[in-house]
């Protein structure tokens, strides 16, 4: 018999709205404001444990004593902690998945993934970063990659992008294989469906001075199934299907089945100081940026 | 228009186009039965709860519900009336009858050395004729007709005794009640009644020259131009008298027999005429048994200008013996004398009265004899074995078809089309409750 996958048309290619650039933009601009809310709220997803000083802010009940700076406490009588930015020479990695199950939808978790990954990577550009963009692929090497400089073009990341389609078995196991390939960068981000991963793959990319973040996409379909009756499920990346009966209670099960699963990433994830988070493909890209965003502050 | 399949005429072959349509039914309700594919990343949960016992729906399991089927055969039924189905015609069995000729001319050779007779001749012909011109199924029907009934026989060839000649003589068929399409006369000449719708195969054939007839002590013998009376060379004829006869009868029988040139025997112990056996006895005059003969009753007769009363058989004589039916000299309703040729039934016991002319009473059973009698063995008249001339050969106009061959009406399709409103009807009634 053929295998499903062979016999199914390729999922779309990634493609960006036009106004896709303008979004980010006014996400970068809500992230900013934010972050001037936010002043004194501690570390920061993009102000932190860095080098390059930028100012002082009043020292919160609670916070870590080693950044209270104590020349000005004895001037001045009152606590003020340093604030400081990460290095220009930062470096950033976005890994994404683009293994075929990353084309299950719709949407797309794997043109989510795409807009989320190109938002980081805008941000990561903004606070002058060398951004680098990882894309799984079974073909070249395990990986597709972009090197962005610190004032690189985001329409060239863009391209890149939409040149991408989800196939293969080749997920983010594949990437983090070649972990040099990523090995100077300060801050990761690891986007995709976590198929094809176990949360102790990621303990190997933990090290110190170094932010990992994992953004988990499902499809509207992977997280809340419809009790639709009889339905022939198929792995598009194994190519294996699966008739059942989904209902409610086959549904029930599914979810508690998930949700186990999901909440052994968040709890791991947690332990090994790994920011975490999983959304429907169905969410804004903004949504998800500024979600994961504030799991790291 | 009809176009044959499985065995039938479809009187409108594109009414089957309909057929798309109960299959179009059915692959909607197979697309819509299909379970819908859904394409997951995370097909290994919903395996994992296949192992822990969660139903699995089995592709196979989408059984087409009953009222799915009625709906589908009545629409497929009233796509198979929609074509007109309908039984092809029978094959139209015609008859051909084919009149035989079994007159002493048709025994004898075609040629004048010998060789097939005419009849062979003629039947070859006919059997060539007709398979240029019968269809498939033509049935053949074989009719000897003289003057006694006729006889017919089916078959594809003629029954083998009419090959061999009659001891008793038959004459021509009355061929003007025989004009009718589909008829064949097989003869050896053309006969002389106009044919206006029936065929002929005539053999054809030269004269025959030979034994005409016997006087007491010649043959007069024909040799093809004129007749010679030569030295008999063959034992005189026999007549055989029953002893039961009354005496009247055997002592005037006797007289007869010699003027004929035939000797009389007095006892009965010849066997009967056969056909094609050159047996001598050309006529046997029989009396009642023993019997019959005890069971008397008084009997009166008159004809021909004598009459005479005396006893015969109560039971009378038989009016059908083993070779057919007797010619029969009633009296008072009851059959005393019957014959036919080579046999003589005389139900008479004695004579008690006789009045009338006497030399009325010897010409009239002498008549009656010599009516009875046959030629003596090989003679044939003159006419017979004149030349028959040239062979002819003549197609008859083709036997009209038989009554019943009409087209069957479209009952076929209606039964169809009534099956399959009962069906469609049961399908969607459900619906429209």
């Amino acid at each position: 018999m053929t295998p499903r996958a062979a016999r199914t048309p390729p999922w779309p290619a990634v493609r960006f709205a036009p106004d896709f650039l303008r979004r980010v933009e006014r996400l970068l601009v809500r992230l900013a404001g934010a972050r001037e809310r936010r002043e004194g709220a501690g570390r920061s997803a993009i102000l932190g444990a860095g080098e390059e000083f930028v100012g002082y802010r009043p020292y919160r009940p609670g916070e870590d004593l080693r950044a209270l700076d104590w020349s000005l406490l004895a001037r001045l009588d009152r606590p003020f902690v340093r604030v400081t930015r990460r290095e220009a020479g930062e470096r950033w990695a976005v890994l994404v998945d683009a293994s075929a199950s990353m084309g299950v939808g719709p949407p797309g978790k794997l043109q989510r993934a795409a807009e989320v990954a190109c938002a980081l990577a805008c941000l990561g550009l903004r606070v002058r970063a060398r951004v680098r963009v990882l894309v799984s692929s079974a073909r070249k090497r395990g990986a597709f990659e972009l090197e962005l400089a610190r004032r690189g073009d985001p329409a060239a990341l863009l391209a890149f992008l939409e040149e991408r389609r989800a196939a293969g078995g080749c997920g983010l196991a594949t990437l983090l294989a070649t972990p040099r390939r990523f090995a100077s960068a300060g801050r990761v981000f690891l986007v995709g469906d976590f198929q094809d991963l176990e949360p102790r793959a990621l303990f190997g990319l933990v090290c110190r001075g170094r932010d990992l973040a994992a953004l988990q996409l499902l499809a509207p379909v992977e997280l809340d199934p419809p009790p639709a009756g009889a339905v022939e499920w198929w792995d598009p990346e194994l190519g294996q299907e699966l008739c059942m009966q989904v209902d409610r209670a086959a549904v029930g099960a599914y979810e508690r089945s998930l949700e186990r699963r999901l909440e052994t990433w968040r709890t791991t994830c947690a332990r090994h100081g790994i920011t975490y988070g999983c959304w429907s493909s169905a969410s804004a890209f903004e949504d998800v940026v500024q979600s994961i965003l504030r799991l790291r502050t | 228009m009809s176009a044959p399949f499985l065995g039938l005429e479809w009187t409108r072959p594109a009414g089957a186009a309909a057929l798309a349509l109960p299959l179009l039914v059915w692959l909607l309700h197979r697309a819509r039965a299909r379970p819908p594919e859904v394409a997951t990343g995370t097909l290994a949960l919903w395996r994992a709860l296949c192992a822990q016992g969660v139903k699995r729906a089995e592709r196979t399991r989408r059984a087409v519900p009953p009222r799915l089927w009625l709906l589908i055969a009545g629409l497929a039924l009233g796509a198979l009336a929609l074509a007109g189905p309908r039984q092809p015609p029978r094959a139209a069995a015609r008859t051909w009858r084919l009149v035989v000729d079994r007159s002493p001319s048709m025994y004898l050779p075609v040629g004048v050395d010998g060789g097939a007779t005419r009849l062979r001749r003629a039947l070859d012909s006919a059997l060539e004729l007709l398979a240029g011109e019968r269809a498939a199924g033509d049935e053949l029907l074989w009719i000897c007709a003289g003057e006694a009934a006729a006889e017919e026989r089916a078959g594809e060839r003629p029954p083998a005794d009419w090959l061999v000649a009659p001891r008793a003589p038959r004459a021509e068929p009355q061929w003007e009640l025989h004009d009718r399409p589909g008829t064949l006369w097989i003869t050896d000449r053309a006969p002389a009644v106009a044919r206006a719708q029936a065929g002929l195969c005539a053999s054809g054939g030269g004269a025959q020259g030979g034994l005409v007839a016997r006087t007491r002590d010649e043959a007069i013998e024909w040799d093809g131009e004129r007749l010679a009376a030569v030295a008999a060379r063959a034992p005189r004829p026999r007549v055989v008298l029953a002893p039961a006869l009354p005496v009247e009868l055997r002592e005037l029988g006797a007289i007869w027999a010699a003027e004929r040139g035939l000797d009389v025997a007095g006892v009965v112990e010849v066997v009967d005429v056969v056909d094609g056996e050159a047996s001598d006895v050309v006529l046997r005059g029989l009396a009642p048994s023993a019997a019959e003969a005890a069971q008397a009753a008084p009997f009166a007769l008159g004809r021909d200008g004598w009459s005479a009363a005396g006893r015969a058989a109560a039971a009378g004589a038989p009016v059908l013996d083993g070779q057919g039916p007797l010619e029969t000299w009633l009296a008072g309703g009851r059959p005393l004398v019957t014959f036919a040729a080579g046999r003589l039934h005389c139900a008479i016991l004695s004579f008690e009265r006789l009045e009338g002319d006497p030399a009325a009473f010897a010409l009239s059973w002498a008549g009656l004899l010599d009516r009875a009698c046959l030629p003596p063995p090989g003679a044939v008249s003159v006419a017979e074995r004149s030349a028959a001339g040239p062979a002819l050969s003549a197609a008859p106009m083709g036997p009209p078809p038989p009554s019943g061959s009409q087209r069957p009406p479209l009952a076929l399709a209606a039964w169809l089309a009534l099956a399959a409103l009962l069906l469609s009807a049961a399908a969607l009634a459900p619906l429209a409750r």
